[in-house]
C-alpha cells in the first residue's frame, strides 16, 4: 500500500504535529459520540478499497467503515481528499479516523494510533498476458529487465531492496500509469498492491495479468486515529473483532476482492493483531460495545474495455460529475479574480507609493507570497490556522489562498505596467495641474489597464489551472474529479481527454474576450507619437 | 503691456554634479513674447521646466503674479494650473480622443461641467483648425495635428502664461508651418509666451525679446533686431552663423 507516498505529506504532518493544540488525552470516542458522526478521511482514488461512484465513496474500506460505525453506535461519514491532506485532517480535527489503505509502519506509529491489522495485502507482479518468463521478483532482476512502480510506495522499496538498480525502476505518480507503461511495452512488468493491481487489470487492461496472486512481500493495513485517540482505536479494534468473527468481513472481502477468503489469511490477520498501537487496559475497559448486523447485496460490477480506448459509456457517466467539478473550478477562478485583481492593483500602488512603510510592507508581501509554493499557502490557511482558532471552511480557505497568491502576481503585473507608461504622460498631467491621484486615475491607469491585459489574461488562465491545487483541502474541482474518475472507471484516456477539453472550454472564451477588447482599444497601440 | 507676471531671480539647477543652470534672472511682463534660443544642452528646456516646477530648482526664486512659489504640492498644483505647457513630443493622452484630451483638465482640475467643457473644447479645436478631428485619437493624427491639439489642451486651462518647449523640433519639416501659424495667432492675442525654439524666423517675426542661452546662463538678450542684426557677443554670433547657415 502507500508506503510513504508523498514527501510533502510527511513534511506537513511534521509541521502540524508542531502546531497542533494539545487536546485532552484519549477522549476521542466520547467526542465522536457527542458529535453523532464518525468522520473518516480517505483518498478515494484507490479501488477496490475506496473510490467514487455517483459522488459517493464506495469500496472495501467504505463498507468496513460503515460496519465499525454501527458497532460504535454512530454513522460513518467518508470525506475524500488528496492523500497529502489525509493525515493532516486528523491533526486538525477535521476527521476522526483515516481509512485509506494505510500500511502499518513503525514510523507512522510514532505520530498516530493504529488499529489492529484489518487487511493483509502485499506486492505482486503484473505482466503482459502470456509472458511466462516473468513470475517471481528474481526473474525481474535478470536480463536487464525494467519494472514500473508507483513512486515512494512499498512496491518501489521492495524492488530496490532486492538490489534492482534505480534506473531500472521506472517510478510513476500513480499505479495506473505504471500499469499503462507496462502495457505499452516500455517496462517489462509492474509491481504494486495485489488488490489494486487486480482491480485495475480487470477494469481496463485485458492484455495484462497478475503473475502470481501470492504476494512476495506482505503488508498489513490499519485504521488510523490521532495519538490521543487510543480509546477510539480500542473501540475500532473491538468492532473489527466482531466483524471478523461473524462473517461480515468475509462477505465484504469477497465482494470487493473477488477472490475467496482463505483460512490462512484470517489466521495471519489474527496472529498479527499486536501490530497496532498497544492499548492500556484502563482505556480498553472504558470502551463499551454496541451491536448490530446487516446483510449484503450480491457483487455487481461490470467489466469494461481497454484503458487506452475512448469509451463513450464511461464518458456519459462521468460527464455530470466533471461538469460539477468544472463549475467549482470556474467559480473559484472568478471569485479569485474579483478579489485578487483589485487587491493586486492596490498592492502595486502601495509599492510605488512615496510612503516608505507602505512600500516596504507591500514589497515584503509580494516577495513572501511569490517566493513560497501555493500548495504550502493552502495548507497553512486550512490546516495551520485552526491552531490559532481561525477555522475556514474548505471553499473559503481555498479562495483565500488563491486570492492572496494571485494578488501578489497581479501586483507585479500592474507595477510593471504603470512603470512602462512614458514619463511624458505624467508630466503632461502635472502640467495641467492634476495631483497624484488624478494623474493616476485619469491618465496612468487607463493606459496601464490596456497594456497589462495580455499578462493579466495569462495570469487568469494560469489561475484557472492552478486552482486544481485546492483539492488538498477536499474541494472536488475539475482536476480532482478527473483523477478520481480516471482511477475508478479504469479509462484514464477517456477521462483525461474530457478534462482537457473542459479546461479548454473555459480558457478559450476568456482569451477570445481579451482579444476582442484588445482590438476594440486598438487606437492606443499606435501611441501618442507617430515618429 | 503692464507689470511683470514672472520674475526669475538667480535660478540654479544641478543634476548630480552637473550644473545645468548657473544663475538665470529674467523678468517677463504680461503680454510679452520671449524667444529662448541656444544650442542643445544650453539649458532652455530645463529653464522652462523649472518655471512650472516639473524640475525642482536647486537655488534661486521664482515669483509668479507677484508671489514667490512654495514647494507644497497644493501650491505646485495651483501654479501649474495657471501656466500652460506645450511639450516637444506633444505628450497627448493616447487613450483619449482629441476632444477628451482638451476637456480633461478643465473637468478634473477646474471642475467645469461636462457640457461647458465640451463646448469650450470644440471652440478651442476650431481655434487650432482641428474642428473636424474632435473624435480622433492621437494615434490617428499627424505630428502637426497632435501638437495643435496639445496647444488647445494647454489653452483650455485659461493659463496666464504659456511655455513652449521646442514645440516644432519633433515635427517633419512640412508640418512645422501649421504649428507656428497657431502660435503666431496666439501672440497676436497678446498672450504671455515663453518659447524655446530653433525657429529663428519665428523669433525674429513674433518675439518682443530674444534671450540667447549658453552653458546655463543668459549670454545676451535684446530685441530681435539687436540679437539677429547686431549681436554683441562672439558666442551669439557663432551660434547664429551656425544655425542660419543651415
Amino acid at each position: 500500500m502507500f508506503g510513504n507516498r508523498r514527501f510533502s505529506a510527511r513534511i506537513l504532518t511534521g509541521l502540524l504535529l508542531f502546531t497542533a493544540q494539545n487536546a485532552h488525552a484519549d477522549d476521542r470516542l466520547a467526542q465522536v459520540r457527542a458529535r453523532g458522526v464518525l468522520r473518516i478521511a480517505t483518498d478515494a482514488t484507490y479501488p477496490p478499497f475506496e473510490f467514487l461512484e455517483k459522488e459517493k465513496v464506495v469500496g472495501f474500506d467504505r463498507e468496513i467503515g460503515d460496519e465499525i460505525g454501527k458497532e460504535i453506535g454512530v454513522p460513518a461519514r467518508f470525506i475524500s481528499m488528496e492523500w497529502s491532506g489525509v493525515f493532516a485532517s486528523l491533526e486538525t480535527d477535521k476527521a476522526d479516523l483515516v481509512m485509506s489503505g494505510v500500511t502499518i509502519t513503525d514510523e507512522r506509529k510514532k505520530g498516530n494510533a493504529f488499529s489492529r491489522p484489518y487487511f493483509l495485502s502485499g506486492q505482486v507482479i503484473a505482466r503482459r498476458k502470456g509472458d511466462r518468463t516473468i513470475s517471481t521478483p528474481d526473474d525481474l532482476l535478470k536480463n536487464g529487465r525494467t519494472v514500473a512502480v508507483q513512486q515512494e510506495t512499498t512496491g518501489q522499496y521492495a524492488m530496490e531492496k532486492r538490489g534492482m538498480s534505480k534506473e531500472r525502476v521506472h517510478r510513476f505518480d500513480t499505479l495506473q500509469d505504471a500499469l499503462l507503461d507496462t502495457r505499452n511495452g516500455k517496462s517489462d512488468a509492474a509491481v504494486g498492491d495485489q488488490p489494486a493491481l487486480a482491480d485495475m487489470i480487470r477494469k481496463g487492461y485485458p492484455e495484462m495479468e497478475i503473475a502470481s496472486n501470492q504476494p512476495f512481500v506482505e503488508e498489513y493495513l490499519g485504521i488510523v486515529a490521532r495519538r490521543d485517540g487510543r480509546d477510539l482505536i480500542a473501540a475500532v479494534n473491538q468492532a473489527l473483532e466482531r466483524i471478523l468473527v461473524d462473517g461480515r468481513y468475509t462477505r465484504i472481502y469477497e465482494k470487493w476482492m473477488r477472490t475467496p477468503m482463505t483460512g490462512a489469511t484470517l489466521a495471519k490477520l489474527e496472529s498479527a493483531r499486536s501490530m497496532g498501537t498497544p492499548i492500556p487496559p484502563e482505556i480498553e475497559a472504558m470502551v463499551a460495545p454496541g451491536t448490530q448486523a446487516r446483510s449484503f447485496a450480491a457483487p455487481d460490477q461490470s467489466v469494461g474495455g481497454s484503458a487506452l480506448s475512448i469509451r463513450t459509456e464511461v464518458l456519459r457517466d462521468a460527464l455530470p460529475l466533471l461538469l460539477t467539478g468544472a463549475r467549482l473550478t470556474l467559480l473559484l477562478t472568478l471569485c479569485t479574480l474579483l478579489i485578487g485583481v483589485p487587491c493586486g492593483l492596490m498592492m502595486a500602488l502601495a509599492r510605488l507609493s512615496g510612503l516608505v512603510p507602505l512600500r516596504m510592507l507591500a514589497t515584503v508581501y509580494v516577495e513572501v507570497v511569490r517566493g513560497t509554493p501555493l500548495l504550502m499557502q493552502i495548507y497553512v490557511l486550512y490546516f495551520v490556522l485552526p491552531a490559532l482558532k481561525i477555522s475556514l471552511p474548505p471553499f473559503q480557505a481555498g479562495l483565500a489562498a488563491l486570492s492572496l497568491n494571485s494578488a501578489a502576481y497581479v501586483a507585479e503585473i500592474f507595477r510593471a505596467g504603470i512603470e512602462s507608461i512614458e514619463v511624458g504622460q505624467r508630466e503632461a498631467a502635472h502640467a495641467l495641474g492634476m495631483n497624484g491621484m488624478q494623474t493616476m486615475r485619469y491618465v496612468i491607469l487607463p493606459q496601464t489597464v490596456r497594456r497589462v491585459l495580455p499578462p493579466l489574461t495569462n495570469e487568469a488562465v494560469a489561475l484557472l489551472k492552478d486552482s486544481s491545487l485546492v483539492s488538498v483541502v477536499a474541494l472536488s474541482e475539475l482536476m480532482r474529479v478527473g483523477k478520481e474518475l480516471a482511477t475508478n472507471a479504469g479509462a484514464p484516456t477517456t477521462i483525461y481527454l474530457a478534462v482537457a477539453l473542459l479546461y479548454l472550454a473555459m480558457t478559450l472564451p476568456l482569451t477570445s474576450l481579451v482579444r476582442f477588447l484588445e482590438n476594440r482599444w486598438q487606437p492606443i497601440r499606435r501611441g501618442g507619437d507617430t515618429r | 503691456m503692464s507689470g511683470p507676471i514672472l520674475v526669475v531671480d538667480n535660478l540654479r539647477k544641478s543634476f548630480g554634479r552637473n550644473e545645468v543652470l548657473k544663475g538665470i534672472s529674467l523678468s517677463v511682463r504680461e503680454g510679452e513674447v520671449i524667444g529662448l534660443i541656444g544650442a542643445s544642452g544650453s539649458g532652455k528646456s530645463t529653464f522652462l521646466r523649472c518655471i512650472n516646477r516639473l524640475e525642482t530648482p536647486t537655488a534661486g526664486t521664482i515669483s509668479f503674479q507677484g508671489k514667490v512659489c512654495g514647494s507644497s504640492s497644493a501650491e505646485l498644483n495651483r501654479l501649474r494650473r495657471e501656466i500652460g505647457m506645450v511639450f516637444q513630443r506633444f505628450n497627448l493622452f493616447p487613450h483619449l480622443t482629441a476632444l477628451d484630451n482638451v476637456t480633461l483638465g478643465p473637468r478634473v482640475v477646474l471642475g467645469v461641467d461636462a457640457a461647458t467643457a465640451e463646448r469650450e473644447g470644440r471652440e478651442l479645436l476650431e481655434r487650432v483648425f482641428l474642428g473636424d478631428k474632435a473624435s480622433s485619437f492621437p494615434g490617428e493624427l499627424s505630428g502637426g495635428q497632435q501638437q495643435r491639439v496639445a496647444i488647445a489642451r494647454a489653452l483650455a486651462m485659461r493659463p496666464a502664461l504659456l511655455l513652449f518647449d521646442e514645440p516644432t523640433s519633433a515635427l517633419d519639416p512640412e508640418l512645422v508651418g501649421e504649428v507656428l501659424e497657431v502660435m503666431r495667432s496666439l501672440a497676436a492675442e497678446n498672450r504671455t509666451m515663453l518659447v524655446a525654439t530653433h525657429e529663428m524666423g519665428f523669433c525674429r517675426e513674433v518675439a518682443h525679446r530674444v534671450c540667447f542661452l549658453d552653458a546655463g546662463r543668459i549670454a545676451e538678450q535684446g530685441t530681435p533686431a539687436e540679437i539677429f542684426e547686431n549681436p554683441k557677443e562672439a558666442r551669439t554670433r557663432e551660434f547664429l552663423a551656425r544655425v542660419l547657415a543651415r
